[in-house]
């Protein structure tokens, strides 16, 4: 097992680690930012009330909800999602040849969540199980074989349900024996399909996607961030970070994020010597139970990531339960989740700076993939000779959008949570007490990810 | 596409043979400076065929000061890379370059492989008797692996920084 060819499971290069002095200056400026935030913070929440919203002209709003487009967009996903199966299933076994792994982990995974923050919940448009799911409850209403779901969705479950599927997604990229194999994605795409009817079966289409299904809540998470926006029939344009406090406070809600934010910290933690060093020993002691040594690693890696994703919600509620020992809230959970919006724009970075280069590169593969999906010799779009162009993006201009892209996250962060607590606490000194705990939480995740960065394959 | 030259391995054996076959095998995933070694085949063109010499530099990769001597082009940094059954001896090497140096890998295997330096997209065989030598100039940042396609063993990592 090695770094360079398994990290993010697919990629055959890898970053460089970021340079001593730049982590400096990247420090120096989260520093900078951070006391900015004590010093100067507004008074009265901004981003709380409806955001002001300039509709894109009514026209091109209509054309882009209509119904046609509608029905278009989820054709269109059903259709991938079937190419994606029989490709998968029938295609070449190889990795590198099958479209299958580069179109789920690229092309999907991290690509349709850099689309999402461009241009708002676009995944909701092209998910082939909610077109499938009206489809399906469409035919039900016409046979009258009965139209509601049977149940109501438990408050309780929240978020939950998604956060379960996002690990074993990640699981499955990062650990599982063959997890990249175009087999296995493809038989994991119908397991989560049977999974996702059952769920809303159950509880109705539009009540499990809300909540319970993991992809919807991935990409809509991101697409909060987004400039775009859909109200009802209208698309248009909204202040930046106003659609993140929308965020429902669910339960579950800080274990997504914390899904989000922790798998991507294993991933990279996978390449550091700090992993090399402890990996290999886990990996024996667990041998030492009873399994092979491949389960072993497996399990090793297993509990490398399940401590990852821990270890960072850990963090966050401890430093919520700081804040607290301010009075004026109620207990730890409510306020984690009340304050989790917050993290979005630290999962948002971690993920931009961790798997841009592998978006810019490997996301290439899909132009000659997308000729010959299953790998048959195909050349459909006369692509297939296409290679990728590894000059597209140089070290040091990856280092500076990585760094960018840090402090960024820090501060937006630092801003919502700064805004919620003004419109949770009763006054405003209060606020500024409870946001010093979640200064120390967003330094320590903005420091992580710097120090992750600074340590790929170093 | 880039400057990049993949020798041959034609004139290997023969070369081998002159040599005396029976030398001590290179030290296993090494690389040595240029700089105060007399690059081999001084005079021919960046497609260099090594004959297996035995190496004599330290036992650490190492950055060639580039454009500081004024030496042939190939003169860039060296590693050679030794396989046993397919796996790196000594563990897989890590090849550390500046961009622009011409790279010079000589690989070693005792058994038939074909090497893959990803990114770079260049493909070299190797076998027993058959140590081959790969030249090109790297010109990619990055970090890119070094597959052995018949045993699937990293073999070596190509550090090449700005």
């Amino acid at each position: 097992m090695n770094g360079i060819v398994l990290g993010h499971g697919l990629s055959g290069r890898a970053d460089l680690p970021i340079p001593g002095w730049l982590v400096g200056w990247a420090a120096a400026g989260v520093l900078a930012v951070s006391f900015a935030a004590l010093a100067a913070f507004w008074r009265s929440p901004r981003l709380e009330s409806p955001a002001p919203f300039r509709p894109l002209p009514a026209p091109l709003s209509r054309a882009l909800t209509s119904v046609a487009a509608e029905a278009l967009c989820g054709l269109a996903g059903v259709f991938l999602l079937g190419v994606l199966v029989w490709a998968g299933l029938t295609g070449d076994r190889s990795t590198a040849e099958n479209a299958v792994p580069t179109f789920v982990y690229v092309t999907f995974w991290v690509g349709l969540a850099a689309v999402s923050v461009l241009a708002g919940d676009v995944f909701r448009a092209f998910n082939p199980w909610r077109a499938l799911g009206r489809g399906a409850s469409w035919a039900a209403r016409r046979l009258r074989a009965g139209g509601g779901s049977p149940l109501s969705y438990p408050d309780r479950l929240g978020r939950w349900p998604a956060a379960a599927g996002l690990a074993g997604f990640v699981w499955l990229e990062l650990i599982a024996p063959g997890g990249t194999e175009p087999r296995t994605v493809a038989a994991a795409a119908l397991v989560y399909t049977a999974v996702t009817f059952l769920g809303m079966a159950l509880y109705g289409v539009e009540p499990w996607l809300a909540r319970g299904e993991a992809f919807s809540a991935y990409f809509g998470a991101f697409a909060r961030v987004s400039p775009l926006e859909r109200r009802d029939r209208q698309i248009g344009l909204r202040p930046p970070l106003s659609g993140l406090p929308g965020l429902e406070p669910l339960p579950g809600t800080v274990a997504l994020l914390a899904v989000m934010i922790g798998s991507v910290t294993f991933d990279g933690l996978q390449e550091t010597d700090a992993w090399s060093a402890v990996g290999p020993r886990l990996s024996s002691a667990l041998g030492a139970l009873g399994p092979g040594p491949a389960l072993a690693d497996e399990l090793a890696a297993g509990v490398g990531l399940a401590v990852a994703i821990a270890a960072v919600g850990g963090f966050y509620l401890l430093g919520v339960a700081g804040a607290r020992t301010v009075p004026g809230t109620g207990g730890t959970r409510e306020l984690g989740r009340v304050l989790a919006h917050s993290l979005v724009p630290i999962a948002l970075v971690y993920a931009g700076a961790h798997y841009l280069t592998f978006l810019l590169f490997q996301g290439q593969a899909m132009g000659y993939l997308v000729s010959d999906p299953a790998g048959r010799g195909w050349d459909l779009f006369g692509t297939a000779g296409w290679a990728i162009d590894y000059g597209l993006i140089g070290a040091t201009t990856t280092w500076y959008v990585q760094v960018a892209l840090v402090v960024t996250g820090h501060a937006a962060a630092l801003a919502l949570a700064h805004d919620r607590a003004l419109a949770f606490y009763p006054d405003a000194r209060q606020a500024a007490r409870s946001q010093r705990w979640l200064l120390a939480v967003m330094v320590g995740f903005t420091s992580l990810a710097l120090w992750l960065l600074s340590q790929a394959n170093a | 596409m880039r400057a990049l030259t993949i020798p041959a391995t034609l004139a290997a054996a023969a070369v081998l043979a002159a040599c005396g076959g029976g030398e001590p095998p290179l030290p296993a995933a090494t690389a040595a400076p240029a700089t105060g070694e007399t690059p081999p085949a001084t005079d021919e063109p960046p497609v260099t065929e090594t004959p297996a010499t035995t190496e004599t530099g330290p036992a650490t990769t190492e950055t060639a000061p580039a454009g500081t001597e004024p030496e042939p082009p190939e003169a860039g940094p060296t590693a050679a890379v030794s396989l046993e059954g397919g796996e790196p001896a000594g563990g897989a090497a890590r090849i550390e370059v500046t961009r622009g140096d011409t790279v010079t890998i000589r690989i070693r295997s005792d058994s038939p492989e074909e090497i893959h330096v990803h990114g770079y997209d260049l493909t070299l065989a190797v076998g027993p008797g058959q140590p081959a030598t790969l030249s090109f100039v790297a010109e990619l940042e990055g970090i890119f692996a070094l597959e052995a396609h018949g045993s699937g063993a990293h073999v070596a990592e190509l550090v090449v920084s700005p």
